[in-house]
């Protein structure tokens, strides 16, 4: 007979104020057919068996792709460690040395040696501490670096009660790497190679009932009487899905010694799967929606009911995993959200095409954490990686974001196939111009992810890909397998890049940018006849500017991107010519392809606000006169001289910024 | 002589910690790592000689490559000096 319930095991390493969406959504989804289900978050144990500091050092993104955690736990998925394990050093010296020269310190180090010493008797614990025996199927997640720690505790639960059925799914297991692990490792029963909300708990109910399950699409059994295929099970609808349940997350994270202490809880949220942009457009390094990049998304009124209930149950502190925000959801969602009584704190993934009346809209709905993906700052280097965007589209995001008390995550990544030496000069042009603004993260070197065009079609862009070299000390199975096992790849080019020159000024820049003192501003106050503006950024002699006249009229209408042309319809394009031609010298407009962007803060702060100041909502409204608005000119071509029509704004005016209106109670609906 | 063993992992946990404590120490596996090792038993092979070599360019004979938080709460305490 077997145990009618379902355990779930989060291994290490996982971020600590997160749950698991996934195996969130299972439970759910196990639940409505009457099975119960356990997750056991045994990242939030071993965090705090190694301590904050080290858990820190092992997940930080700065070092992320040296695979650290991956390293602790690997030699332990073998039934006997391999001999001389404990002695080997090359990981250090050819993998992470190698990768990440700067971060090689004593103290890292010591934290990753601590951390695998710990490692063995970790797993020990998770066998005593946990009844595995009560469950009939045990279901283990495994995304990023989670993968060693999973085939580790899954061996040994398999050896202790071989009746037991071993499921994997997750990131990990998409594909070819899900079959990969069927092939190398006889203790795991069935991987999930894609979504799995249909098929686990079909499959669940019929095994634990005792029935010899159907086919199912995108599950892969061992000994399956079936022919299996890879062929996905994607949700076509997504209102179908039911809520997450986060409680055994929210309860182990209350009793966890440092998750409690240091790492606030926040409930997770998903309104669409895939992406829109990449259905027309794969960005050429992307691989993060593996063979589901089919967009589908949730009704909007579904998408509220339940960031609603989440907030309601959980704190308003709510990220979202979406890999693009549905643009629809500007006109539908965002407006409802606004509406809430209590003001939201949300962090969305979107793409840095937006326009500007997108931005009140996000402030308002209480999307207040972005992440555009913004990747560069040269508009040749965002060709390449077919983002569909501008630098001049990536800086009114910047500046916008900062107007509306948006942060902004974004990252510069380098190392793209055919980038020059000249980009990167122009781009150092370009951050001097932009350091008012949020600073970058990180200056990374971009990765040929699996499921991306770079590792598809390498030879389309003349590279080859290889896996990251921190697998060959993770797995030691033929070459092959472990590329089968890979899911970060680098890119390999003969071709000439950029100089190190170069890249180590834009390394410096983005230092330097992120330790810019906290009023180097660039801000603009306007009377309605003269504008003044202050600059106050580094690199930048301290000046104020006052302008009026036409000049002061053209300022305006640039507060969003604006083509020379318009602006010529409407002051002459001499009068244009020359304002820009004065204006653009001192940093305060950014010109690219016709088209032109006032880089100056509508407000007083004068400069990208930080976490504090958005979570205490202290960004105010800058007064800012609306500008009459006037019907479009006929459009001259840009060569074309046309005659001035003083006292013409351009139409499309900034939308107002006001702060959201939260007034009316919004009554929760019931679960469908 | 006595002999000579290979450090495990674990011994150079140990290693480490220590030497966060002990200036001399890291000045010694900074300058001489293979001397260094030897006199304290362990086996200066090419590794782990070239591992205390890589250390030493961030700064670890003088500790200056500490890592700074706010976490003060730990159930291991990492470093001596941090």
């Amino acid at each position: 007979m077997r145990a009618r319930r379902v355990g779930f095991a989060a291994p290490p390493f996982s971020a600590l104020s997160y749950p698991s969406i996934g195996l969130s959504l299972l439970k759910a989804a196990l639940h409505r057919r009457g099975i119960a289900s356990d997750i056991h978050y045994l990242y939030l144990r071993f965090a705090d068996r190694i301590g904050a500091v080290a858990h820190d050092l092992i997940v930080s993104s700065e070092t992320y792709h040296a695979l650290v955690g991956e390293w602790i736990f690997a030699p332990f998925i073998d039934e006997t460690p391999r001999p001389g394990w404990d002695t080997d050093l090359s990981y250090f010296t050819d993998v992470f040395a190698a990768e990440y020269p700067d971060h090689f310190t004593h103290q890292r180090v010591h934290a990753f040696m601590l951390a695998r010493t710990h490692a063995e008797a970790f797993l020990e614990a998770c066998m005593t501490e946990v009844d595995w025996s009560a469950y009939g199927i045990i279901g283990f997640t495994t995304s990023f670096q989670q993968n060693t720690a999973a085939l580790a505790l899954a061996r040994r639960i398999k050896r202790r009660h071989p009746e037991t059925l071993i499921v994997f799914g997750g990131a990990n297991c998409r594909g070819e790497m899900g079959v990969e692990l069927l092939r190398q490792f006889e203790f795991i029963d069935v991987v999930c190679t894609d979504e799995s909300d249909i098929t686990f708990p079909a499959f669940a109910e019929e095994w634990l009932d005792g029935a010899e399950p159907p086919y199912l699409p995108g599950l892969l059994r061992r000994g399956s009487p079936h022919a299996e295929t890879l062929a996905p099970s994607l949700v076509r609808d997504m209102d179908a899905l039911p809520y997450p349940d986060f409680s055994d997350f929210f309860t182990q994270h209350a009793v966890s010694d440092v998750a409690r202490r240091y790492y606030p809880p926040v409930a997770l949220f998903e309104t669409s799967r895939g992406c829109w942009w990449g259905e027309k457009h794969h960005c050429t390094f992307c691989g993060i929606n593996g063979l589901s990049m089919a967009f589908r998304s949730k009704s909007p009124e579904r998408a509220f009911a339940e960031i609603a209930t989440l907030a309601r149950d959980h704190g308003t502190d709510l990220v979202n995993v979406d890999a693009i925000l549905d643009h629809r959801y500007f006109t539908t969602l965002l407006p409802m959200l606004a509406e809430l009584p209590e003001a939201l704190t949300v962090y969305y993934e979107l793409k840095s095409n937006l326009r500007p009346e997108h931005f009140p809209l996000l402030a308002a709905a209480g999307i207040t954490k972005i992440q555009p993906g913004i990747e560069s700052l040269d508009s040749g280097i965002l060709a390449m990686m077919n983002k569909g965007v501008t630098r001049l589209q990536n800086a009114q995001t910047l500046k916008l974001a900062a107007e509306y008390g948006l942060y902004v995550e974004w990252n510069l990544l380098r190392g793209f196939p055919g980038e020059t030496t000249a980009q990167y000069r122009d781009m150092l042009s370009a951050m001097r111009q932009l350091i008012h603004l949020q600073a970058p993260s990180a200056f990374w070197p971009v990765r040929a992810d699996r499921f991306s065009p770079y590792f598809n079609n390498p030879a389309a862009y003349g590279i080859r890909v290889e896996p990251n070299a921190a697998y060959s000390h993770i797995y030691k199975f033929s070459p092959g397998a472990t590329r089968a096992l890979a899911y970060h790849f680098q890119i390999v080019s003969d071709a000439p890049g950029p100089s190190g020159t170069v890249l180590s000024e834009v390394a410096a820049a983005c230092a330097a940018w992120s330790e810019r003192p906290v009023d180097a501003g660039l801000t603009m106050a306007d009377d309605g006849e003269t504008i003044e503006i202050s600059d106050r950024r580094p690199g930048w002699p301290a000046a104020t500017h006052g302008i009026g006249g036409i000049e002061a009229k053209i300022l305006r209408d640039c507060w969003r991107i604006v083509s020379v042309r318009a602006l010529s319809a409407a002051y002459g394009l001499e009068v244009v010519q020359a304002a820009v031609t004065r204006l653009e010298p001192l940093g305060l407009l950014m010109v690219e392809a016709g088209n032109v962007l006032c880089l100056a803060l509508r407000n007083t702060r004068g400069t990208a606000p930080d976490w504090q100041a958005i979570r205490d909502r202290t960004i105010t409204a800058p007064v800012w006169p609306d500008p009459p608005a006037v019907a479009p000119a006929p459009k001259p071509a840009f060569a074309t001289a046309s005659p001035p029509s003083s006292g013409h704004a351009l139409p499309g005016s900034h939308p107002p910024l006001a702060p959201p209106h939260r007034e009316r109670a919004v009554s929760l609906p019931a679960e469908g | 002589m006595a002999t000579l063993k290979a450090m495990t992992h674990a011994d150079l946990t140990d290693l480490l910690g220590k030497a966060m404590l002990d200036a001399d120490l890291r000045a010694k596996l900074a300058s001489e790592p293979a001397t260094t090792l030897e006199s304290l038993g362990f086996e200066p092979n090419k590794s782990s000689v070239q591992f205390f070599q890589l250390l030493q360019k961030n700064g670890f004979d003088h500790a200056a490559s500490q890592v700074t938080t706010t976490k003060t709460h730990d159930p291991i305490k990492l470093a001596g000096d941090m």
